[in-house]
């Protein structure tokens, strides 16, 4: 609709004509609709009525004749009564004949009845014959009757029947037409009603249509003419719904135009721009015509007032009439104006000169020139000629000339007037003002260098202030002066008058002052220097005085002390003389002592080292001697004579003499060379002595001596210690004892000792130690020897040996054994009567425990029935060799549990020992340790959990796996303390042995490889035993040359390897090497394990393997070799379980330039190399190190393949600083990047890395990641 | 007397922000009561009254200011003190440090150098002196500059002789001496042992994989913070095994972490643990 409007823009009355017609038209279809509708149904209706209906009832009509006509036929012949026959007859003319002639004209256009009518009139016709012929027979009634029914009777019964299916069908045809029509007439009502509804709808629309399109123009025309009358002019209206409207809008617009027009004139006219008019529109135009006029009266004004503005009042305003009250208002303004203006500058003038004068006198303190100024101002001013002023001298009663303006002296005037005299003196004198006018001739005449023309005004007047005269100013002016000049000079007089006095004041004031000053300066320069020559003399009184003071007490001091002095000197020199001679004696004695000891140390140690090696290499072909020796003495061939054999038999005692021999000198050069070892155990006493006992009694019985045991009651059943080694010695001291010992007895006591020998030292406590003696009764030994029986190769008496035989190092053997065993020997021996050789061993050693349950009886800890197990174990352990786990700890406070489970752990073949509480676990873990713990919580004492946790935090016992079995439900936080598992109580034989698998497999993940590379088997069986000891689950192998090593190395995979050096093959550096060469992967940790001591040359070498290097020489080396192996194994463990945490997931690639050639690093510590290069290596395997400055100059000058240089700070030889300092001196090396490795803690020290020329610095511990950004940033900047 | 004390309280405050911020050393973890002798002393030995008269002492004078600081740092040293201590180091801790190729000694608060000797003579003695690299440290430069020097009167040497002994000295500990006047300079050959570096324990390690630091009878005069943070320091600078030596009045017992185990517990020797890095 909008759109149609939009489009035709048509006038509003042919939209509502349109709309209307097309109303008119759904109507009149609706009309003409119904209308052929309802004439059709007419047609039918006709067709009904004047056909069917007729047909129908003459139909009907004929049917009741035939029917009455059959009927009287029958009667009649029954009865034969004329009545009926009448009665036919009726029927037959009045009914049938008619009727059926009726019927026939109807049907006569009826197609469809035709046969029927040609059919009923024939029968009609039979019908007729057949009564006729009924009726003309004159027959009998029963004949007739006969007759009736068999010809009349079924005539008109076909009739009838004809009849009735006429009657029928047309009754069809009537029904159907009746129901057409009716359905005619509801699709009419429905077609009508719809077209009504439409015709509404439509109405209704067109009226919503047209009276919107009709009310919103006028609704906006109301809005626009509501916001003109407000006064709103901004509006415009534009209305395109019709033309009608156009055009009324368009008249709208116009008007507000107009109104515009005239509102921005009057609008420019309140903002005071009348340069504007209005056109006028027509003569009618009032509102223009008089806004014009405003107009025209208000530019008036403005020009009036413009003229007021610059000064003219002159032009007048003429009203314009008698309202005009702003022309009257603008003349009385004018008039007033102009009345004030002359007022103001009259003001103006005054106050101006005033100003002027005030200025003057307040520049000016000098009174002539304050004269000459104020009379020159003055007469500028009043625009005079000329003007002099004459002051009053009080003192000479006169006027005097202070000051002029274009004033010349003249010889006939005076420059002093006494009062009274001459104008001014009357001034003077009189105290007022005179004013000359026309003065005389050549009175004044002002000279102005061109003219000289009289002045026709003179005006004196006097000065005075506070009524009292101080001079007179007199002024000249050639025309008359200005009017207000006695205002001016009123006004200025006062001012004048009083600056003048002031002034006159003033300068007789400064007068004085300056002189006054002047003497007071005079004065206090005076003084000054009265009290400077005072002071200076008092000083130097008190000087004088102290010096002396001073020069008198110094001088006794000085006379004392020199005393003193002289005496110190001379002892002091003897002193020094002395101490110097005693020191250097004392120097040079302890240098050769020094010496000596050391030569003497060199030589044992080689002698040492010679017996050891010789010892060796003696009893090998030695060994190869006894054998053949005793082949000859066997003589199985029996080809040897009594002699030979006996030859043969002397060779084999020698041999086994001298080879005893060799096995003492060894044994003693190994312990003198500290390489003999000690293996503690536990040691039955008891048994030890039952098995000497065994052997000495023989002996000594053989030599006709007694032999006795003594073992005091109380000594323990077990001690640790060397069980071979205390065999050893107690068989050596008895040996000795049976040879010395002709007669007596010789006795092995066992016992406390109860008070302790001298000879054994102040600090040594006889507590704790266990005494074993052995005496004899033999020949003694004299005291001054006692001593030297201990020594090596030493006897008591040197022919002894000759006596006894012997080597003599049985003893020295025995004493350092003692050594060893932490033990001393000592002896007490009366010369002819027999000696006493004791040893003391120490109880409390800690054992080093070899068998657990063997231990575990010994330790006496709760002691559980497990006696039975041992065979059992043997059996069970052969019977699972799997289990890599053989020792269990159950820690359970039910007895009855624990027997249950302790059967069921040893039937799986586990070595088993159970404690009833935490506490007694703890002890045992001390001395030994489980595979694996089963551990319930409810405990008494410390419970379960917290000795979990303690297990957990110690990190002997933190890699035990504990198995928790208890009745309570825990499990979640029992795991998260570390526990492998948690089973609740009941537990079951399956449960059991999964949970052991469970332990087992994880003890076997942890099953650790480790290899030794060491030439000396012994050495290398006793750090393998070692380790063995300290760890479970480890497998260690022994290589005991590099190329074994090597080997190994290729086919099994190493957690660590523990290297010495000094292989037979080659240098364990190059092991490393080669090592390194073909595995590049996964690299077992390295432990050097060495008896060389490493220059910085080579523990830098390897630098590049391994960080940890222990040199062997103590105890303490092994100590750390444990350490360092337990550490590097744990490591081992942890990276294995978090596979490579650590490795770093930044980029991880070195700038393209650093890899393409070498980085040096260069620190002194290897340690701290060996953690550089491992962080480097991550990234590149091109590294080269040095360990000093001097040295990384060295490598740079080698290599040029440089890239890249790490320089630590602080080393020997050339430190860092100096070092970059160096390098940068050469111009190759000038771009060469440089990172300084700084400790943080340095003062200013990463300044001062930079000041030397260092790229950057990172400090130590080195961050990878740090590292990494640094060389970059380097590189980066570079580019 | 409350308030007096309160006000010398604030007095010590004022003149410890004053080195702060004006010197960057900071005082304000030492203890107050010790500092508090250290600053009377100072403050009588310049005939001042109060501490709060120190600041534009010390600030206006760069040598008041060293003087100060010699005093608060004056820890009393001697060769030898405590030589138990001397004698379990020597039986303990440097068959240890033997096993090493090289061996770095740091010795914290060295003071005047009396403890570094110490230990260097020991070491030379125990033949692995050649092996070792002993760094010395103080805060104080005046110490250092003394202890550089090496010279100590002759009767303190003489006073230190039955020390040195029973530290387990094998000669005469003059041996380490030469005379110079009436005083005694430690031997040139030792003392190229020993580096002596300034640095403030509060700056974090000068050195690291230390084998063994000796900061003795310097936690005393820290509060626990500062003593959690020299520890840290410590740990990172000593390498894995590494020994730490304390005074025999001080532990490491307040540590939270057991990072350090007792090596000695009576002498106040701790180890860092094996397995950390």
């Amino acid at each position: 609709m909008l759109n149609l409007t939009r489009s035709k823009q048509q006038k509003l009355g042919i939209k509502i004509g349109i709309a209307f017609s097309l109303v008119a038209l759904i109507l009149i279809g609706t009309l003409v609709f119904t209308l052929y509708r309802i004439h059709e149904t007419d047609l039918i209706n006709r067709q009904l009525s004047d056909t069917i209906t007729p047909q129908l009832s003459a139909a009907l009509n004929m049917q009741r004749g035939l029917q009455n006509m059959l009927s009287a036929e029958r009667d009649f012949l029954i009865s034969r009564d004329n009545q009926y026959r009448t009665q036919r007859d009726d029927s037959w003319n009045k009914l049938i004949t008619p009727f059926s002639g009726l019927l026939q004209a109807l049907l006569k256009n009826d197609n469809d009845s035709a046969t029927f009518s040609t059919q009923l009139s024939s029968q009609l016709n039979e019908l007729e014959n057949n009564i006729k012929i009924l009726n003309k027979t004159d027959m009998a009634q029963q004949e007739q009757i006969k007759l009736f029914y068999q010809t009349v009777a079924p005539v008109a019964e076909q009739i009838r029947f004809n009849l009735n299916n006429f009657i029928a069908k047309k009754q069809n045809t009537l029904l159907a037409n009746l129901q057409y029509m009716r359905k005619q007439i509801i699709y009419v009502l429905i077609i009508d009603a719809s077209f009504l509804v439409l015709g509404v709808v439509l109405c209704i629309l067109l009226g919503i249509v047209l009276t919107n399109l009709v009310t919103k123009p006028v609704k906006l025309l109301v809005k626009v003419a509501d916001e003109l009358a407000k006064g709103n002019l901004k509006q415009s209206i534009d209305l395109k719904e019709a033309e009608e409207f156009e055009n009324l809008s368009e008249s709208i617009n116009r008007v507000i135009k107009t109104l515009n027009e005239i509102a921005t004139v009057t609008q420019k006219m309140s903002e005071g721009n009348y340069n504007q008019s209005v056109t006028i529109k027509s003569e009618q135009d009032i509102l223009a015509i008089s806004t014009n006029k405003m107009l025209e009266n208000l530019n008036a004004i403005v020009s009036q007032a413009n003229a007021i503005a610059e000064g003219d009042y002159a032009s007048e305003i003429k009203p314009r009439s008698k309202n005009d009250f702003l022309g009257i208002a603008l003349q009385n303004m004018t008039a007033t104006l102009a009345k004030n203006q002359a007022y103001n500058d009259e003001q103006n003038w005054l106050k101006d000169g005033l100003a002027q004068f005030a200025n003057v006198i307040s520049e000016t303190r000098e009174l002539s020139k304050l004269c000459n100024d104020v009379m020159s101002t003055v007469c500028r001013y009043t625009e005079a000629g000329m003007g002099a002023i004459y002051l009053l001298d009080a003192k000479k009663e006169e006027l005097r000339l202070r000051g002029s303006f274009a004033f010349t002296e003249r010889d006939h005037l005076a420059s002093s007037y006494e009062i009274g005299q001459g104008l001014v003196g009357q001034v003077a004198y009189e105290n007022k003002a005179i004013m000359l006018k026309t003065p005389k001739e050549d009175v004044v005449s002002i000279d102005t260098g061109i003219t000289k023309q009289q002045a026709n005004y003179i005006y004196a007047f006097p000065l005075v202030y506070e009524k009292k005269l101080i001079g007179v100013m007199e002024v000249a002016w050639l025309q008359g002066p200005h009017a207000l000049i006695s205002q001016y000079v009123d006004e200025l007089v006062p001012i004048l008058s009083s600056h003048l006095q002031a002034t006159q004041q003033q300068t007789l004031t400064e007068n004085l002052l300056e002189e006054q000053k002047h003497l007071t300066e005079k004065l206090s320069t005076q003084q000054e220097e009265l009290k400077a020559t005072n002071e200076e003399l008092e000083h130097q009184a008190q000087v004088l005085k102290a010096s002396e003071e001073e020069l008198r007490i110094k001088d006794e001091e000085q006379r004392k002390i020199n005393k003193k002095l002289e005496e110190r000197t001379k002892e002091l020199e003897s002193q020094k003389d002395k101490i110097q001679h005693a020191n250097d004696a004392l120097k040079e004695a302890s240098d050769a002592l020094k010496e000596k000891a050391q030569e003497l140390a060199e030589a044992s140690r080689y002698k040492s080292e010679f017996l050891a090696n010789m010892s060796h290499e003696l009893r090998t072909p030695l060994n190869s001697l006894l054998i053949l020796a005793k082949i000859f003495a066997d003589n199985h061939e029996q080809n040897l004579n009594e002699e030979q054999i006996e030859s043969a038999k002397i060779m084999l005692k020698s041999g086994q003499d001298l080879l005893t021999l060799i096995n003492d000198i060894l044994d003693l050069a190994k312990v003198e060379a500290g390489k003999l070892d000690v293996h503690y155990g536990n040691m039955n006493i008891r048994s030890m002595a039952e098995n000497i006992d065994a052997i000495f009694s023989v002996v000594a019985k053989d030599k006709g001596i007694s032999f006795e045991l003594d073992i005091t009651d109380g000594i323990p059943e077990y001690i640790v210690t060397d069980e071979q080694r205390v065999s050893q010695i107690v068989l050596n001291l008895l040996s000795n004892a049976i040879k010395f010992t002709s007669e007596g007895q010789v006795k092995l006591c066992i016992y406390h000792p109860q008070r302790a020998e001298e000879s054994l030292g102040a600090d040594f406590d006889i507590k704790n130690y266990l005494a074993i003696s052995v005496k004899d009764t033999g020949i003694g030994i004299p005291p001054e020897k006692q001593k030297l029986v201990f020594e090596s190769f030493q006897q008591a008496d040197g022919t002894t040996s000759r006596k006894y035989g012997g080597t003599g190092l049985g003893l020295s053997i025995s004493k350092e054994f003692a050594r060893l065993l932490q033990g001393k020997m000592t002896l007490q021996s009366t010369y002819g009567k027999g000696s006493t050789f004791t040893l003391y061993l120490p109880l409390n050693l800690k054992a080093e425990t070899e068998d657990f349950e063997k231990t575990s009886s010994a330790q006496q800890v709760t002691p559980v029935k497990s006696a039975a197990a041992p065979k059992q174990q043997n059996t069970s352990k052969e019977s699972n060799p799997t289990h890599k786990l053989k020792k269990l700890l159950l820690v359970e406070d039910d007895e009855n549990f624990a027997s249950t489970l302790m059967t069921l752990c040893r039937k799986q073949g586990y070595l088993c020992r159970h404690v009833s509480n935490a506490e007694d676990a703890t002890k045992i873990l001390t001395t030994d340790s489980p595979d694996a713990i089963l551990l319930d919580l409810q405990l008494p004492g410390m419970n379960g959990i917290e000795f979990l946790d303690k297990l957990k935090t110690n990190p002997k016992t933190a890699q035990i796996p504990v198995q928790v079995i208890s009745s309570s439900e825990e499990s979640a936080s029992i795991i998260q303390r570390g526990a492998i598992g948690y089973l609740t109580k009941p537990i079951t034989d399956t449960q059991l042995t999964q949970a052991l698998n469970i332990i087992e497999s994880d003890v076997r993940q942890d099953i650790k490889n480790l290899l030794i590379v060491e030439d000396d088997k012994t050495l290398a069986e006793q750090i393998k035993k070692l380790i063995s000891k300290a760890h479970q689950h480890i497998n260690i192998d022994i290589a005991l040359t590099g190329v074994g090593a090597l080997k190994t190395l290729k086919e099994n995979s190493y957690d660590c390897i523990i290297l010495d050096l000094g292989l037979p093959d080659m240098s364990g550096n190059e092991v490393l090497k080669k090592y390194h060469a073909y595995n590049t992967t996964e690299q077992a940790s390295v432990i050097i394990y060495t008896g060389q001591s490493l220059d910085d040359q080579q523990t830098e070498s390897l630098s590049q393997f391994t960080d940890s290097i222990i040199i062997k020489g103590n105890e303490a080396s092994i100590d750390r070799l444990l350490q360092e192996t337990a550490a590097f194994l744990e490591k081992a463990k942890n990276s294995k379980t978090s596979t490579h945490t650590t490795e770093q997931t930044t980029d991880t690639s070195l700038p393209v330039n650093v890899q393409s050639g070498d980085i040096l690093v260069v620190d002194d510590d290897s340690r701290n190399l060996f953690a550089i290069k491992k962080i480097l290596e991550q990234y590149t395997k091109n590294i080269v190190t040095a360990v000093n400055g001097q040295k990384a100059l060295d490598v740079l000058n080698e290599k040029n393949n440089i890239k890249l240089i790490l320089m630590d700070i602080m080393m020997p030889v050339m430190d860092g600083y100096e070092a970059i300092q160096k390098i940068r001196q050469d111009d190759k090396y000038e771009n060469l990047p440089i990172i300084a490795l700084t400790a943080k803690a340095l003062a200013n020290d990463k300044q001062k890395c930079l000041d030397v020329g260092a790229n950057d610095y990172v400090t130590k511990p080195i961050d990878a990641e740090l590292l990494l950004k640094k060389v970059k940033g380097i590189f980066e900047s570079h580019d | 007397m409350t308030k007096s004390i309160n006000k010398q309280e604030l007095e010590i405050l004022l003149l410890l922000s004053a080195i702060k911020k004006f010197y960057a050393i900071d005082f304000s973890h030492y203890k107050t009561a010790s500092l508090k002798r250290r600053l009377q002393y100072n403050l009588e030995k310049h005939n001042l009254v109060h501490i709060s008269e120190l600041i534009p002492h010390i600030l206006w004078n760069h040598k008041n200011f060293e003087d100060l600081l010699f005093d608060i740092s004056i820890p009393v040293t001697e060769m030898y003190r405590d030589p138990e201590v001397y004698a379990q180091i020597t039986k303990k801790v440097i068959p240890f440090l033997k096993t090493f190729p090289k061996s770095r000694i740091w010795i914290a608060g060295c003071a005047t150098g009396e403890e570094a000797y110490s230990l260097a003579i020991l070491l030379l003695e125990a033949n692995y002196l050649e092996h070792c690299q002993i760094i010395a440290t103080d805060f104080n430069q005046n110490a250092l500059t003394k202890a550089e020097l090496g010279i100590y009167s002759q009767e303190s040497i003489n006073s230190y002789a039955l020390a040195y002994l029973k530290a387990g000295g094998k000669y005469k500990l003059t041996n380490y001496f030469m005379k110079k006047e009436n005083m005694m300079q430690i031997d040139p050959e030792l003392r190229t042992h020993v580096s002596f570096m300034q640095h403030n324990l509060m700056d974090g390690p000068p050195v690291l994989n230390t084998n063994l630091i000796l900061c003795r009878n310097v936690f005393i005069y820290f509060d626990r913070e500062l003593q959690q943070k020299v520890t840290d320091t410590f740990y990172q600078s000593l390498t894995r095994g590494g020994f730490l030596c304390l005074g025999l009045k001080e532990s490491l017992d307040f540590l939270k972490q057991k990072r350090f185990s007792n090596y000695d517990e009576k002498y106040r020797i701790y180890r860092k643990s094996f397995d950390s890095n």
